[in-house]
């Protein structure tokens, strides 16, 4: 290795060795923010450094003009069958050594001889299993959820009233139409005609294929009894009218009781349905006041206040619920418009969105875009609706030593975090939406640290809940924004 | 922060992440259907970074079996602690560097270097210029192209190369090449600067034309 600069002279052409490092980092987007200014500077200027920077892009680009050829056709399967076979003949040399070792590599060879066998019959059984799965798509898309609430169509009637469990809705476009839909409505979009269901399942992607190949394994070992009880609920949710409502509530339940404790689960389960719901709710208030410290806000109340709050947030906000859903759409539509987002939907989406959406995702909003409002709405009552008759001691000393003004701040803070914690951000509902991001989206959250990683990616999902926003770019400038600050 | 609580949370944050570390992790439990999902999802790259490595499609495959091979023996050590793409990649990289090891003991190979003495680079022009008279017509010209690139590839060192095929086809940061070359970050933004360099020294002749070598060739000749 020669110790002189390893640059060929022929490639400088009057720009230095340092120069086209800095040249190459800027094309592959590797320069901090200063750094591409430089750059971007000189480019201006400097034409023997832009020709530079030109001739390097072309170059990279022309690499792009190579086709990219699939491999073999059978390149698949027989990298799975060397693999088998390798699996294979490692347990059986193991075997070789002694017969203790012997024994041991027969126990080792079991989960490999299943897994070679369950690739070969998974294989050569696909029809069949193919055609069983396609019938009873629906049923097993959802049995774990209809198990959750015992197959009971009033329970789930029930806690359609529970906000919480309401997935927020979305706004999609459908052909030239604009039109409110329901979030995570996947089993409501399963077709009912055999055919069409064969081309829903094909056109999965491979993550749900093997979501789906898990609850089929699963539902196929329940007993004759069971499968049906699934299957004839399942048909009394499809006649339902409000089937798409039912569903969205549904998941929503499902998603939170899945992250239940066993016992807490069969505890629950065990309750009959009116005394379940009020346990939910005792459930998911023990929970809020835990999510409550977990929120990356500054001002956060008393400890021993949450319970109280949260019940007299309840109170506050539906008894003002009408003005809160009134002034959502208003709001919402300005929001959009001064976001600059392209397609701004006609006002009836907005009322229809006003009307399904979940109270607290409202609230959410509004303090973000239009605190005052929430404000006058809160402070108009008397006495602050009873607030400071329900506040401990702690709390009313921390009031008294601010402002008015700051008073006031400090009370919508609070009613934030608390309205914060009931919302609730599942893990899966970010990884959804984690994944529809655009890969340097997701390249530039990568760069964060953990802690910061999440709360930016809660940041974003909760604002494109609210505000609909999908563009890459523009989560690309708010991202930049964030990293810069840091 | 100890180390098991940094692991952790870089395997909890590569796993919200990253689908197929969700996927490699599914593997690790014995999950057969997503072996064969992270197969078919990367071994049309995975080959085609291997073909540029070892300049033969064959021997591109059959190392691309070895990779997965050596991932699906690795399944139970598995911790995600980087994306699964680069994780692979690593893995690749030593694939592909013992291969081209081997092969290289066993012959000799007569590379021309750059005036610095460290980048083997062939004279492209002249490489080209041979090959266009196999071309018998303009229709040609496209394969001649793909000949020529594949060629200027093929004259960068193997590290630069490397470096070069995660930048351009994979799309990874300097970091992510790092990790996976097992270099510094400053190490691969000077590889990636060299390869660059000698990818528009040893393509020059057919950026400032637009045209290819045999278009050259007519226009200088004048021959139809």
């Amino acid at each position: 290795m020669s110790s002189k600069p390893e640059q060929p002279e022929s490639q400088s052409g009057g720009i230095d060795f340092s120069d086209f490092d800095e040249l190459t980092a800027y094309l592959d987007g590797e320069l901090d923010e200063t750094q591409t200014q430089e750059v971007e500077n000189r480019l201006g200027r400097d034409s023997k450094y832009l020709a530079e920077m030109q001739s390097l892009q072309k170059t990279w680009d022309l690499l792009d003009t190579l086709p990219v050829q699939e491999p073999g056709g059978s390149f698949t399967k027989t990298t799975m069958e060397m693999i088998v076979g390798d699996a294979v003949s490692i347990a059986k040399n193991r075997r070789k050594r002694t017969a203790f070792l012997g024994r041991i590599a027969i126990i080792s060879l079991l989960p490999i001889v299943f897994f070679a066998t369950a690739y070969g019959v998974a294989r050569r059984l696909q029809t069949d299993s193919d055609r069983r799965l396609i019938e009873n798509l629906s049923v097993i898309e959802n049995h774990n959820k209809y198990d959750s609430i015992n197959c009971s169509l009033e329970f789930l009637e029930s806690i359609r009233g529970v906000d919480f469990f309401q997935k927020p809705t979305v706004i999609v476009e459908n052909g030239n139409e604009i039109e409110v839909a329901y979030e995570d409505d996947s089993a409501g979009s399963i077709p009912m005609e055999y055919d069409q269901r064969a081309a829903y399942v094909k056109s999965l992607d491979i993550e749900k294929k093997i979501s789906l190949k898990g609850k089929f394994e699963d539902f196929e070992k329940k007993t004759e009894a069971e499968r049906e009880r699934f299957s004839e609920f399942d048909l009394k949710l499809q006649a339902q009218g409000n089937r798409q409502q039912l569903l969205s509530t549904l998941t929503g339940f499902y998603d939170w009781f899945k992250e239940l404790e066993l016992s807490e689960r069969s505890d629950l389960q065990d309750l009959p349905w009116d005394k379940r719901l009020a346990e939910i709710r005792s459930i998911r208030n023990r929970q809020a006041q835990n999510e409550l410290g977990k929120k990356s806000l500054v001002n956060l109340p008393p400890k021993e206040d949450v319970p109280f709050l949260i019940g007299w947030c309840e109170s506050i906000f539906q008894l003002k619920e009408r003005q809160l859903r009134d002034r959502f759409p208003i709001v919402l539509e300005q929001y959009m418009r001064q976001k600059k987002i392209a397609s701004i939907p006609p006002s009836s989406v907005f009322l229809e969105k006003s009307r399904v959406e979940n109270l607290n995702s409202i609230i959410g909003f509004l303090l973000r875009a239009d605190r005052q409002f929430v404000e006058d709405l809160i402070f108009e009552g008397e006495a602050l609706f009873g607030l400071y008759d329900i506040l401990s001691l702690n709390a009313r000393k921390q009031l008294a030593s601010l402002t008015e003004a700051q008073q006031r701040s400090r009370i919508l803070d609070w009613v934030d975090a608390v309205n914060q914690s009931q919302q609730g951000t599942s893990t899966e509902d970010l990884k959804k939406f984690e994944k529809q991001l655009g890969t340097k989206v997701r390249d530039r959250l990568q760069k964060m640290s953990s802690e910061k990683y999440r709360e930016t990616l809660e940041w974003m999902y909760e604002e494109s809940r609210k505000s609909q926003i999908s563009s890459q770019s523009w989560w690309e400038q708010q991202i930049e924004k964030i990293l810069d600050q840091n | 922060m100890s180390l098991s609580e940094s692991s952790l949370q870089k395997a909890s944050k590569y796993e919200l992440l990253d689908p197929d570390v969700r996927l490699m992790l599914q593997v690790r439990e014995g999950s057969a259907a997503a072996f064969e999902a992270l197969v078919e999802k990367h071994q049309k790259r995975l080959v085609m970074v291997l073909e540029h490595l070892v300049s033969d499609r064959t021997q591109a495959e059959d190392l691309a079996q070895d990779v997965f091979l050596r991932v699906y023996r690795a399944r139970e050590r598995y911790v995600p602690t980087a994306k699964f793409s680069t994780w692979l990649y690593t893995i690749t990289h030593n694939v592909a560097s013992n291969s081209i090891r081997k092969s290289s003991r066993r012959k000799e190979i007569n590379l021309v270097t750059s005036p610095s003495g460290s980048m083997p680079v062939r004279p492209l022009d002249t490489m080209a210029k041979d090959k266009s008279n196999l071309m018998p017509t303009r229709l040609a010209d496209q394969k001649e192209m793909e000949m020529v690139i594949r060629e200027a590839i093929q004259s960068l060192g193997p590290r630069q190369r490397m470096a070069m095929l995660l930048s351009k086809y994979e799309g990874m940061s300097y970091n992510e090449i790092a990790e996976s070359m097992e270099l510094t970050t400053q190490a691969v933004k000077s590889l990636l600067s060299r390869a660059r360099g000698n990818l528009k020294e040893a393509l020059a002749p057919y950026l400032s034309s637009g045209k290819s070598s045999r278009e050259l060739d007519e226009e200088a000749g004048g021959t139809p």
